[in-house]
C-alpha cells in the first residue's frame, strides 16, 4: 500500500514532464495553428471580394479564439534581446521572422520600429489609387509583403531595392511622393538594425513572468478536468471524439489480447515441456513464420482473397470490412453477430503476431525456471510432471510475459492503426492516424497524453503482478531486510 | 536444409500470392446474381464528414451528404453543368444598380418554389433567407468562414408583394456572386432558433460588425451561439434537418452515414418539372471506406453501388473483369481537378520567362499521363480549361510541347551555358556565377513520379532537378512562405467564370497569398480587374483570350493534366456520372436485375 501511494505520487512530476513534453512538440510543430483550424484563411472561396484587411481580421479572431493571444507558459526564460511581449504578435510567420530577426542582432527596439515601418508602408501603399498602381507600385508591395518573412540580410536588400525603384524610376511622380517619406524611413530603420547591433543581449539571460493566464495552463488544467480541448476540423470536443474511437479499439485489443495470451501461454509452456521433442519444432517454425509476416501485408491479402468472390465463390468468406449493415435500432443479437463476423479478420490480424511473441516468450521462461534447483526438488520429491509444470514453474515463468502486459494498457488504446485503416474499423488507431495527417494537434496531443499515463499505470500493474506472481519479489525496503 | 526447404515455400507462397495480385484471373463461370435488391444505394465516402451543418463543416465529403438533407437554391447540373433550380423557380433576376446605396453593385431577385416546405410543413419564404444570413453573421459562434463567404452581400430585402421573393444586394459587381448566392443553403429558423433569438435582431444590425449590441443582447446572441455549436446540430437525427428528399437517419462515426427518403415529400411531384428535385432511393447508405485496397475488395464483394476515384491500375483490373463487368458500369469521366508545377520567380534563377518555358519544354506530358496515371487524364495548359473547355478559348494558346531541343536554346538565349563542363548549365547573376540547380517539392507519390521524369529530361540540357518529397502541409507552408523553387500541386476548378485573382493579380504575392510564385505583370492585373467585374460572357471571354495569351507567355506555372474520375455505378441502378461525379439521389432502380437473395 505504502509503496502503491509512493508510486502514484511520482506519477504527478512524471505527468507534469509529459504535459510539458506534449505542450512543448505542440508549439514546435509544423504548421500554423490559425491556418489549419481554418483550412486556408486565404483560399477560402471568399466572393473574391474580400479585403485583405477583413482577413487579418478574421485571422485575429481564430487566434483569439484558439487561445494564442495569451502567452505560451507562466514564464519565458530567454535572452535579454527578446521583449516579453512577442506572443502579442499572433501571426506565426512574422513572429517567426521577427525571432529569427532578433538571434541574428539582438537589438529588439529597432527591430520592432523596422517592423512597425514595414505595417506602415503596407498601409501607405494601399492608399495609393488605382490609376498610379503601375509595374513599379505592384513590384514594391509585392516586395513590402516579402519584408514580413526576409530575415536574411540579402533577401532584404533584394526587396528594400525593389521597393526602392518607386523613388529611382518614378522620380517627381505622384506615386514617388506618395510613398517616399516611408520608403527612406524603411530603408533607415533597416540601416538601424545594421548599425545598433546589439549581440551582447543575446547572451544576458532573462526571466519574464507571465503569469497563470497562459496557454499552458488552460491547457492542461483543462486536460485534468477532462476537457481535452476541440478538435480542429470539426469543432467536435475532443473527447467525444475519443470516447466514440476507444469502444472499438478496446473490443479488439480485449479480443486480441484474451486469444494471445490465452493460446500463447499453455502453447509456450508445452513447448518448453517438451523442448526437442518434434511438437517442440514444428511449434518454433510455425510462430516464427507467424511472428515474421508482417501485419499490413496479411491483412491486405486476407482482405483481396477472403471477402470477395474474385477468386472463387468458395473464397468469399469474410465481409470486406466495417462492421456491418445493421441499424442501431436492430435486435442487440443480431448486432452483436454481425459486429462478431466482421471483427474475425482484424482481431486474427492482431493476435497471430502477439500470439508468436508471446508463446516464444513464455517457452523461454519456463525453460529457465525448469531448470532451477526448487523444480529439481519438487520433482525429487515425486511431483507429477504436470504439478511441476503448471503448479510450481509457471509463476515464476510468467515474468517476461507480466513485463509485456505493461504494454498492453497503451497499445488498448492507442489501437492498431493499420489494421484499423485496412479493415475499416472506426477505432483509436485511424482517428490518431487522420488527426495526425489533418495536423489535428488537440486530438495528436489528448491521445499522447492518455497513452503516457496508461503507459505509467501499466508499468505501476507489472510491478504489483510481479510481487503477486513471485513471493521473492518485494516492493517495499523493510521487507528486503 | 529443413529451414532452407521452408523459406522456400515460404516465399513461394509470398510469390504467388504476389502474382495473383498482379494478375487476376478473373472467374468467368460464375452466374452474376445482385446481392442487393433494396432501393438502397450504397455509395462510398473516402473520408468521414466532419459535420453536417453546412455553416460549420469544412470537408468536401461532409457537403456530399448534407446538400440531401439542406439543398441549395440551386446547384451544377450533372447533364449540364450549368446551375439549375433546386428550392426557386428559376434562374435570378440580375439587374445592374445605377442609384441607390448600392449603386454601381448588382441585385439578384430568386423566388421559391410555391410548394417548397420545411417539414413543419410552413413554406420557404423570404424570411427564412434572411435568419441564415442573420445566423452567419452573428458572432457568437466561430462564423469565420460564413460570414467570410458572404461579406459581399450588402442588403437582402423581402418582397412586399409575395413573401416568397427575395432580393439580394451586392455591393460590387463580381463574376462569381450568381454562383455563391445561388449555392446558398438555407436553415429551418424553427430547428436552429428554437427560442426565436434572431427574430429579436435586424439583419443590419447583425451585419454591421461596428453595431453595439447591449449586456443583454450579447446575452442572447450567446445563447443563441451556444446552442448552434452544439453538436446535435452538427449530427444527430431530428437535429440536422432541411427542406430536401433526405433525412438524417443515422450517422456511425467512421463507419457510415444512413440518409431516409421522407414520405410524401414535396419535391416529388415537380421532379419532371425540376430534375434536381429528383429523389429516387429510399435510402442512400454513405459507407466510409479510406483505403483503397478495403474499397475495391468491398466494391467486388458488391457491398457498394458507386464509387469514384478509382486508382488506374484499379480501375484497369476491375473494368476489364467479367464478373464486374456484368454487375457495374464503368466509366472515367472528365474531373475538374488539375495538377500544376509552380514556379518560385523570386528567385533570380527563375525570373527569367525564357528559362520558365526551357523548363515547361521538358515536361514530356504525354509521357506522364501514359506511365504516372495509366493514360487516364488530359491534358490541359492553363486552369481555364478546367472552368470553361471551350476549345475556341484555347485554340489561340496551344500547349508547350515536350521540346529538349527548344529547351536548350532558350536556356541559351538566356544566358544559360555550361562554361565549366560540368554537365550543368551556369550563368553569372549579380556579379556570382550561379548553376541551374533547382528543388522540386512533391507530396504525393504521382507527383514524386513526375518528378523523377521530369529530373531525367532536365538532365538532358543541363537542368539539374533535386526532387524532394515533403509531407503536404509541410510543402504547402514551403510555398506560402517562399521557400521552395519548384513545387508540384494540384487546383480544383467549377463550371463557372474563372476568376484568376488568387493564382495571378499581384495583390496575392503577399506571405500566404495564393499567387506563390510572386508573379507581377501589370497587364494582367489591368485584366483580371476588367475580368472579375464583366458580367457579359462575351466580352469575359476576350479578356480570357488576351489573358490566356500573356500566361502562356510568361509560363509562371506549368499545367500539365486533369486526371479522369475513374467511376463504377451498380447496374442494378440506371444512373450516370459527369464532371461533377456522380449525384446518388438520381440512382434509378431498375426492376429487372438478377437478385440473389
Amino acid at each position: 500500500m505504502q509503496y502503491l501511494l509512493k508510486r502514484l505520487l511520482v506519477f504527478i512530476p512524471t505527468l507534469i514532464i509529459i504535459s510539458l513534453v506534449t505542450f512543448f512538440l505542440s508549439k514546435v510543430a509544423p504548421g500554423d495553428p490559425v491556418m489549419l483550424k481554418f483550412s486556408g484563411l486565404e483560399t477560402v472561396n471568399s466572393g473574391g471580394m474580400r479585403s485583405y484587411e477583413k482577413e487579418q481580421q478574421l485571422y485575429r479572431e481564430t487566434a483569439t479564439e484558439l487561445g494564442l493571444d495569451k502567452p505560451p507558459f507562466y514564464f519565458a526564460l530567454t535572452s535579454a534581446a527578446y521583449p516579453d511581449t512577442l506572443y502579442r504578435f499572433l501571426k506565426q510567420e512574422q513572429r517567426e521572422t521577427l525571432e529569427k530577426l532578433i538571434a541574428q542582432y539582438g537589438n529588439w527596439t529597432q527591430i520592432e520600429s523596422y517592423h512597425q515601418q514595414i505595417k506602415q508602408l503596407e498601409k501607405q501603399l494601399l492608399l495609393v489609387p488605382d490609376s498610379l498602381r503601375n509595374a513599379t507600385y505592384k513590384k514594391a508591395n509585392a516586395a513590402t509583403q516579402q519584408l514580413y518573412l526576409a530575415y536574411k540580410n540579402e533577401p532584404i536588400q533584394a526587396q528594400l531595392g525593389k521597393i526602392n525603384q518607386v523613388l529611382s524610376e518614378e522620380q517627381n511622380s505622384e506615386l514617388s511622393k506618395l510613398l517616399a517619406v516611408d520608403i527612406q524611413q524603411l530603408r533607415g530603420r533597416y540601416d538601424a538594425i545594421l548599425n545598433q547591433q546589439n549581440r551582447t543581449a543575446l547572451y544576458i539571460p532573462a526571466l519574464n513572468w507571465h503569469g497563470f493566464d497562459n496557454q499552458y495552463h488552460h491547457w492542461f488544467t483543462n486536460f485534468l478536468m477532462g476537457d481535452f480541448g476541440i478538435s480542429y476540423n470539426d469543432s467536435r470536443p475532443v473527447v467525444d471524439k475519443i470516447m466514440e474511437a476507444v469502444k472499438w479499439t478496446l473490443i479488439m485489443n480485449f479480443l486480441a489480447i484474451f486469444f494471445a495470451y490465452g493460446i500463447a501461454i499453455p502453447l509456450g509452456v508445452f513447448s518448453a515441456a517438451r523442448k526437442g521433442t518434434r511438437f517442440d519444432r514444428v511449434n518454433t517454425v510455425v510462430l516464427f513464420a507467424l511472428y515474421s509476416l508482417p501485419g499490413f501485408w496479411i491483412a491486405t491479402i486476407l482482405v483481396v482473397f477472403f471477402t470477395s468472390p474474385q477468386y472463387g465463390e468458395w473464397l468469399d468468406i469474410f465481409p470486406a470490412g466495417g462492421l456491418g449493415n445493421l441499424r442501431g435500432d436492430a435486435p442487440f443479437g443480431d448486432r452483436f453477430l454481425e459486429t462478431a463476423y466482421h471483427l474475425i479478420l482484424p482481431v486474427f490480424c492482431m493476435t497471430y503476431g502477439a500470439l508468436a511473441f508471446i508463446s516464444r516468450q513464455m517457452r523461454g521462461g519456463m525453460l529457465d525456471v525448469l531448470q532451477q534447483d526448487y523444480i529439481r526438488t519438487a520433482r525429487a520429491k515425486g511431483l507429477s510432471e504436470k504439478k511441476v509444470v503448471w503448479k510450481h514453474a509457471l509463476r515464476n515463468s510468467l515474468f517476461p510475459i507480466i513485463t509485456l502486459f505493461a504494454n498492453v494498457f497503451p497499445a488498448a488504446l492507442a489501437g492498431s492503426v493499420i489494421i484499423e485503416f485496412i479493415f475499416n474499423i472506426p477505432g483509436m488507431g485511424r482517428l490518431v492516424y487522420d488527426a495526425i495527417l489533418t495536423r489535428n494537434w488537440p486530438v495528436v496531443y489528448s491521445i499522447l497524453m492518455l497513452s503516457a499515463i496508461l503507459t505509467m499505470v501499466g508499468i505501476l500493474v507489472a510491478d504489483l503482478l510481479y510481487a503477486a506472481s513471485d513471493p521473492r519479489v518485494s516492493l517495499t525496503k523493510n521487507s528486503k531486510k | 536444409m529443413k529451414k532452407l526447404l521452408f523459406l522456400t515455400c515460404l516465399l513461394g507462397i509470398g510469390v504467388f500470392f504476389t502474382d495473383c495480385r498482379t494478375d487476376p484471373k478473373p472467374d468467368t463461370t460464375t452466374k452474376v446474381d445482385f446481392k442487393h435488391d433494396e432501393n438502397i444505394v450504397y455509395a462510398r465516402l473516402r473520408a468521414d464528414a466532419d459535420n453536417l451543418n453546412p455553416y460549420v463543416a469544412t470537408a468536401a465529403y461532409a457537403q456530399e451528404v448534407y446538400k440531401h438533407i439542406l439543398p441549395y437554391l440551386m446547384y451544377f447540373s450533372p447533364e449540364t453543368l450549368e446551375l439549375t433550380p433546386i428550392l426557386v423557380k428559376g434562374k435570378p433576376e440580375v439587374k445592374e444598380l445605377t442609384e441607390g446605396e448600392y449603386a454601381g453593385g448588382i441585385s439578384y431577385t430568386y423566388e421559391f418554389l410555391d410548394e417548397a416546405q420545411w417539414d413543419n410543413g410552413q413554406t420557404l419564404t423570404a424570411e427564412d433567407v434572411i435568419f441564415s444570413f442573420k445566423v452567419m453573421f452573428t458572432n457568437t459562434w466561430p462564423n469565420q468562414r460564413a460570414k467570410g463567404s458572404y461579406s459581399f452581400v450588402g442588403d437582402i430585402q423581402a418582397d412586399e408583394n409575395n413573401p416568397k421573393r427575395f432580393t439580394f444586394f451586392v455591393k460590387n459587381k463580381y463574376i462569381l456572386s450568381e454562383v455563391q448566392l445561388s449555392t446558398i443553403t438555407v436553415l429551418p429558423s424553427y430547428i436552429y432558433d428554437p427560442n426565436g433569438i434572431l427574430a429579436n435582431f435586424s439583419l443590419q444590425d447583425i451585419m454591421n460588425p461596428d453595431h453595439k449590441f447591449s449586456d443583454a443582447e450579447m446575452a442572447q446572441l450567446q445563447q443563441f451561439g451556444d446552442n448552434f455549436m452544439d453538436s446535435k446540430y452538427q449530427r444527430e437525427k431530428g437535429f440536422v434537418v432541411g427542406c430536401g428528399a433526405y433525412e438524417l437517419e443515422e450517422w456511425e462515426t467512421g463507419q457510415r452515414i444512413i440518409l431516409k427518403k421522407k414520405e410524401n415529400w414535396w419535391g416529388d411531384a415537380l421532379a419532371d418539372k425540376y430534375p434536381m428535385l429528383q429523389a429516387e432511393p429510399q435510402e442512400i447508405h454513405y459507407k466510409i471506406i479510406a483505403d483503397q485496397t478495403s474499397a475495391v475488395a468491398a466494391l467486388r464483394d458488391q457491398e457498394l453501388d458507386a464509387i469514384d476515384q478509382i486508382q488506374p491500375k484499379d480501375y484497369i483490373n476491375l473494368s476489364e473483369d467479367k464478373r464486374m463487368q456484368e454487375l457495374y458500369d464503368f466509366s472515367a469521366p472528365a474531373r475538374l481537378v488539375g495538377s500544376y508545377v509552380t514556379f518560385n520567380l523570386r528567385n533570380p534563377k527563375l525570373e527569367q520567362k525564357e528559362v520558365r518555358r526551357a523548363i515547361a519544354h521538358l515536361f514530356d506530358i504525354d509521357n506522364i499521363m501514359e506511365n504516372v496515371i495509366d493514360g487516364m487524364g488530359k491534358r490541359i495548359n492553363n486552369p481555364i480549361m478546367l472552368y470553361i473547355p471551350d476549345e475556341k478559348l484555347h485554340e489561340q494558346t496551344p500547349p508547350i510541347p515536350f521540346d529538349v531541343a527548344k529547351a536548350k536554346d532558350l536556356l541559351t538565349a538566356a544566358g544559360w551555358t555550361d562554361t565549366d563542363n560540368n554537365g550543368i548549365v551556369d550563368k553569372e547573376i549579380d556579379g556570382e556565377v550561379v548553376e541551374l540547380e533547382l528543388t522540386y517539392l512533391a507530396s504525393s507519390p504521382t507527383e514524386e513520379q513526375i518528378g523523377l521524369l521530369f529530373q531525367n529530361s532536365a538532365k538532358e540540357v543541363g537542368v539539374s532537378i533535386v526532387p524532394i518529397k515533403k509531407e503536404f502541409i509541410t510543402k504547402l507552408g514551403d510555398v506560402r512562405k517562399g521557400e521552395y523553387e519548384l513545387a508540384a500541386m494540384a487546383f480544383r476548378g467549377y463550371p463557372m467564370p474563372y476568376d484568376p485573382h488568387q493564382n495571378f493579380h499581384s495583390d496575392n504575392t503577399r506571405a500566404g497569398g495564393s499567387n506563390f510564385g510572386g508573379y507581377i505583370n501589370e497587364e494582367v492585373d489591368e485584366l483580371i480587374t476588367q475580368i472579375r467585374v464583366e458580367m457579359d460572357d462575351t466580352k469575359r471571354r476576350t479578356l480570357y483570350a488576351r489573358f490566356l495569351q500573356i500566361i502562356n507567355e510568361d509560363q509562371p506555372y506549368v499545367y500539365l493534366f486533369s486526371p479522369l474520375n475513374p467511376t463504377a455505378i451498380s447496374k442494378r441502378f440506371s444512373a450516370e456520372s459527369s464532371s461533377m461525379g456522380y449525384f446518388t439521389n438520381m440512382f434509378e432502380l431498375k426492376s429487372d436485375v438478377n437478385m440473389k437473395n
